[in-house]
């Protein structure tokens, strides 16, 4: 079982991730490189949830593998159409 | 082995909740997954609208529904702690507040959307606001099946259906809530941050 310390520290860094998203936000220079430390963030407050909160950290380790691969994939996509958005065109279109 | 035991826990560590609550998670994940494809294609194709877009949405319901939805978020694990530990009444406690943090989540969203509404924002202004519309309610719509099964849940307790040794069900409820806090985990960085 997670111990309760351990519930309020991720709830806190969550929350912490959560700050920094918006700070990133705020800016108006928001890059390439913003763009992927938000995928970053997104990953790491997946991971939490998935890992702490929901409890697979010490669970069926199949069932983390695929949630993780879930939030690892989709980050990995957005990262990649805000860096490479022309390969996305390219693919995407019918030509 | 009981019979009591859940399918996958044969040989292997124990899941959370049971076997068809993860079919039905990973069902809606592929959904969301779908969304979120769509969002990165449309967005490739589109910069300025999806530049553009972002700065027109109210950033604090954006932000105070994060807060929100991370807090029942572990509001709903404290549910599970609790009655694993056998606190009946301190896990329905937990998941009352749970309940009423995904109230208040609904009340911030149709908040926000009647702010688009009062700034002339609709689903057909244009393309970003069409996934985002997209997007926002269909999550809404999972937050409002969440807060049902949250309810069945806690009258379920009322009457002693869980215990520390009992409690598949409400465990498959907050596995389910944390699902929708998960997919919103995904949403808010690309509706209000990435612009």
């Amino acid at each position: 079982m997670i111990e309760n310390k351990v519930l309020i520290g991720v709830w806190l860094v969550l929350l912490l991730c959560t700050l920094v998203s918006v700070l990133m936000a705020e800016r108006a220079d928001f890059t390439v490189i913003s763009a992927v430390l938000v995928c970053v963030i997104v990953v790491i407050k997946s991971r939490l949830v998935i890992d702490y909160l929901i409890g697979l950290k010490f669970a069926h380790p199949r069932l983390r593998k695929v949630m993780l691969g879930y939030f690892y994939l989709i980050p990995l996509l957005i990262a990649i159409g805000a860096v490479r958005p022309d390969w996305i065109v390219a693919m995407t279109s019918l030509h | 082995m009981s019979h009591s035991e859940p399918v996958l826990a044969i040989g292997a560590k124990e899941i959370p909740g049971d076997i068809a609550i993860w079919i039905l998670i990973f069902a809606e994940l592929f959904e969301f997954g779908l969304f979120f494809i769509l969002y990165i294609i449309a967005k490739a194709h589109n910069p300025e609208l999806f530049h553009s877009g972002p700065l027109l949405l109210s950033q604090n319901a954006g932000i105070a529904n994060t807060v929100i939805l991370l807090t029942s978020s572990f509001f709903v694990a404290k549910a599970v702690r609790a009655i694993k530990l056998g606190q009946v009444i301190q896990s329905r406690r937990w998941l009352w507040l749970t309940f009423f943090c995904g109230v208040a989540y609904c009340i911030v969203k149709l908040w926000e959307y009647h702010f688009n509404e009062l700034n002339g924002i609709g689903v057909e202004t244009n393309l970003y606001f069409s996934v985002y519309y997209y997007l926002t309610f269909n999550h809404l719509l999972h937050v409002g099946f969440g807060l049902a099964g949250l309810l069945w849940v806690i009258l379920r307790s009322v009457f002693g259906a869980y215990s520390a040794e009992q409690h598949q069900g409400l465990e498959a409820a907050a596995c389910y809530w944390h699902m929708v806090d998960l997919a919103w985990i995904m949403i808010f960085p690309l509706i209000y941050v990435m612009h």
